[in-house]
């Protein structure tokens, strides 16, 4: 039987509401009230702290980052330090592992192919690399790949460079790798795709890769996001 | 009666598997399914949850060691 995998998209959102979302959703796909659900979001600047992540790997200090507008927070995710912002799609997969895959390797492994199918689409030749996390061309992370399990039900996911300022990942060592670079679509290709273009893609690429039919989701997330900061 | 806290089946096949922290000590009550400890790959954060209610009697493996998957890292004195 095909599982569905039903889509929401919160368009530019602030991370810590979005991610008090997510765990609203994991929480409901826990229950069996909702189906495997795919949420994507673009993030004002902000770094993320992993579970395995140090400090030393943030490059600035943090009044420098403040200046900047880029916030700096823990995240319940594996990896390290990771940098978010306008110009990247950043996608959440909460999905029930034993009705997809048997493995949480072999999830990992699915979740990079389809981050690697959509780029393809954009003439782009991506790849693993053994020994650091992410998807990754001509040498450099086009997308970062972090993943979380809790209770059989999958947390966090991808994020896609689209058209980020590139200059901000200066501000961490990503992954706590050293000496590595990051690219995007716009600077591989030339021009921007735009986010719904990626979005669309990456969907498309979702249900090949996990064979379910993609839907969009009929959880009403204004019920369930808090009242942004002001 | 005395009962595993092992590091879940579906991390087969990721490598590099370490305990991160965890998030009860020796004593404490814990409910069936409760999370009670972090493991992490270097991509991937896995939650180990209670295999039934009692109270954590051992820590077998400590924060930053090693783990493969199926191993014992703790034991639950069941109520």
């Amino acid at each position: 039987m095909a599982h569905p995998l039903d889509w929401i998209d919160l368009g530019r959102v602030g991370y810590e509401e979005a991610f008090a979302l997510q765990l609203h959703l994991h929480a409901l796909r826990r229950a069996g009230e909702i189906a495997d659900t795919i949420l994507i979001q673009e993030n004002p600047p902000v770094i993320t702290l992993g579970r395995s992540a140090s400090e030393a790997n943030i490059l600035r200090p943090r009044e420098e980052l403040q200046k900047l507008g880029v916030s700096v927070i823990e995240v319940s995710r594996g990896g390290d330090v990771s940098y978010h912002g306008p110009g990247q799609l950043v996608v959440s997969a909460i999905m029930r592992l034993r009705d997809r895959v048997s493995s949480i390797h072999e999830y990992l492994r699915l979740i990079e192919q389809v981050v690697m199918d959509t780029l393809s689409g954009y003439g782009i030749q991506a790849e693993r690399v053994d020994g650091a996390s992410g998807v990754w061309t001509q040498g450099r992370k086009i997308a970062a790949v972090g993943i979380a399990i809790s209770h059989g039900v999958t947390l966090h996911g991808l994020a896609v460079n689209v058209d980020p300022d590139l200059s901000h990942f200066g501000l961490i060592r990503p992954c706590g790798l050293e000496n590595t670079g990051v690219t995007s679509i716009a600077a591989i290709t030339g021009s921007d795709p735009g986010l719904i273009d990626v979005r669309d893609r990456l969907l498309g690429e979702f249900g090949r890769v996990f064979e379910g039919p993609v839907r969009p989701s009929g959880v009403d997330v204004a019920r369930l996001m808090p009242a942004p900061k002001e | 009666m005395f009962v595993d806290v092992t590091v879940p089946q579906f991390a087969e096949g990721a490598t590099r598997i370490k305990l991160n922290r965890w998030l009860c000590a020796v004593g404490d009550q814990v409910a069936e399914a409760q999370e009670i400890a972090e493991a992490t790959t270097d991509k991937i954060a896995v939650s180990i949850e209670a295999p039934a209610a009692g109270r954590l009697a051992e820590i077998l493996i400590e924060p930053g060691e090693a783990v493969s998957v199926g191993q014992a890292i703790g034991r639950i004195e069941t109520t």
